[in-house]
């Protein structure tokens, strides 16, 4: 058996479980992996595991069984920090610091790298613009001046800043206004498009994954259901899938 | 003798003891800050040591000052007679505000911003002098500022094992049976204690998060 990652696998989970002290599982036998550029869906109701899986991977939490590979290196070989450096978060609710202005904060971790100051400043500026805003208005602003779109499209700013090979969103557009919602959708995939990160998208809105995903992955209770393509993921049988499609509701076209 | 006679005939001694008092009061804080701000710090990351701490804080702050002086007399080091005894009893009065309040000000640290601290690869010691302590700042500096209160007036008694301050006169004052005198060292207390609550309450406006 071979020990080593798979062939172009940027993330490889092998039957990974984690259960709590109290004994209770909230993952158990979890296999996948994410190639170069693709962004895999993981989709599941609250509660089934999703935010541990990538809590799992980016090392905040430690596997009570089977084996994380990223870029193609066992995990535990890993300094964590440097792990975490590697692959950029994105949480629903942004997790800014409240603290910061838009420029210190995007800046965080070319600054925990150590980049030059004037590299810093550029890189800011292409982030921003990147994301939509425009930096001479927005670099110096606090939080508090922001709206739940603005500081969403800031939190994905401050994940890209240090150029990480690996993207992990937690529901990042979870809390926005269906407006706000599709327009950051829209610009989302042309991002990736442009980018190349290997990502991994957790959503609970099945819109969502099928409008954005390579492959939409299901979890349940802790448990992959299936690996699907968006035309796949509409016709298997499978009961918690359907009960994911029915959610679409009987008039709703197909993104 | 009326007050404005004393306190002109007075006035340079009153104006030393109210430094003498700033003197015991500004080391007991700075003590307590040097020894609180640690400790309320560990104590986030230790469920056992919080209560142990809390708890003989609070205690502590149940004995009646006069008592705490007069405990710390005999004790080698720390106590006799003189500013080192009442500087330890200040300080340990004014330890549970600030103890309490770094306790409370780290605890209540959006646990969003943590978690996304600890992703973004910050280590434990970044994220506590560059995320934790700026945040929780003005709720520490509240706790300081609660402390600095009351050990102001708690220092007016340090004066009965002879240690100086505005409490000289108070005791003097008491003695004579003379309400001027009692005032000529009542009064600068208070308002050096509202001074020093407005100058702190205007610090910590300044650094609350936006």
């Amino acid at each position: 058996m071979d020990t080593s990652a798979a062939d172009g696998a940027v993330i490889e989970l092998r039957d990974v479980a984690y259960r709590l002290e109290t004994g209770r599982k909230l993952i158990a036998e979890l296999s996948f992996t994410i190639a170069h550029g693709e962004t895999l869906i993981l989709l599941g109701r609250s509660g089934s595991g999703k935010t541990t899986t990538l809590r799992l991977i980016n090392r905040m939490l430690e596997p009570s069984a089977g084996e994380i590979f990223i870029q193609g290196r066992r995990q535990t070989e890993w300094d964590p920090i440097r792990l975490r450096r590697s692959i950029g978060y994105v949480m629903q609710d942004a997790g800014l610091f409240p603290h910061w202005t838009v420029e210190q904060n995007v800046a965080l971790v070319p600054r925990l790298e150590g980049w030059p100051e004037e590299r810093v400043r550029i890189r800011v500026q292409e982030m921003l613009a990147l994301v939509g805003l425009d930096a001479s208005e927005f670099a110096g602003r606090h939080l508090r001046e922001l709206s739940g779109g603005q500081r969403q499209r800031i939190g994905v700013a401050r994940a890209l800043a240090a150029d990480p090979p690996i993207l992990l969103m937690d529901e990042p557009f979870g809390s926005l206004d269906p407006v706000t919602r599709a327009e950051l959708q829209r610009e989302f995939q042309t991002l990736v498009a442009r980018l190349g990160k290997s990502i991994l998208f957790v959503t609970h809105d099945v819109r969502e994954a099928l409008l954005l995903g390579t492959r939409i992955g299901l979890l349940a209770s802790g448990r992959l259901v299936g690996i699907y393509s968006s035309q796949e993921f509409l016709r298997v049988s499978e009961p918690e899938v359907r009960a994911f499609a029915a959610s679409l509701g009987p008039d709703t076209p197909i993104p | 003798m009326s007050l404005w006679q004393f306190i002109l005939q007075y006035r340079a001694e009153i104006l030393e003891r109210t430094f003498e008092h700033l003197w015991l009061v500004g080391t007991a804080i700075a003590m307590a800050v040097m020894v609180g701000l640690p400790l309320g710090i560990a104590l986030v990351r230790r469920r056992t040591l919080r209560r142990w701490a809390l708890g003989v804080a609070n205690v502590v702050q149940t004995v009646p000052s006069l008592a705490l002086f007069g405990f710390l007399i005999p004790v080698p080091l720390l106590g006799g007679i003189g500013a080192t005894t009442a500087i330890v009893a200040l300080t340990l009065y004014a330890l549970l505000p600030i103890l309490r309040n770094t306790y409370a000000g780290l605890a209540g640290v959006d646990p969003a911003v943590l978690e996304a601290a600890r992703a973004m690869g910050m280590t434990p010691h970044q994220m506590l002098w560059q995320v934790e302590l700026p945040l929780s700042m003005s709720v520490i500096l509240a706790g300081v500022r609660v402390a600095a209160v009351i050990t102001i007036g708690v220092a007016t008694i340090a004066a009965a094992i002879g240690a100086g301050g505005l409490g000289v006169f108070i005791f003097r004052g008491v003695a004579m049976v003379s309400n001027a005198v009692i005032l000529a060292g009542a009064i600068p207390a208070a308002l050096l204690a509202v001074s020093v609550d407005l100058l702190l309450g205007w610090v910590e406006r300044r650094l609350a998060p936006q």
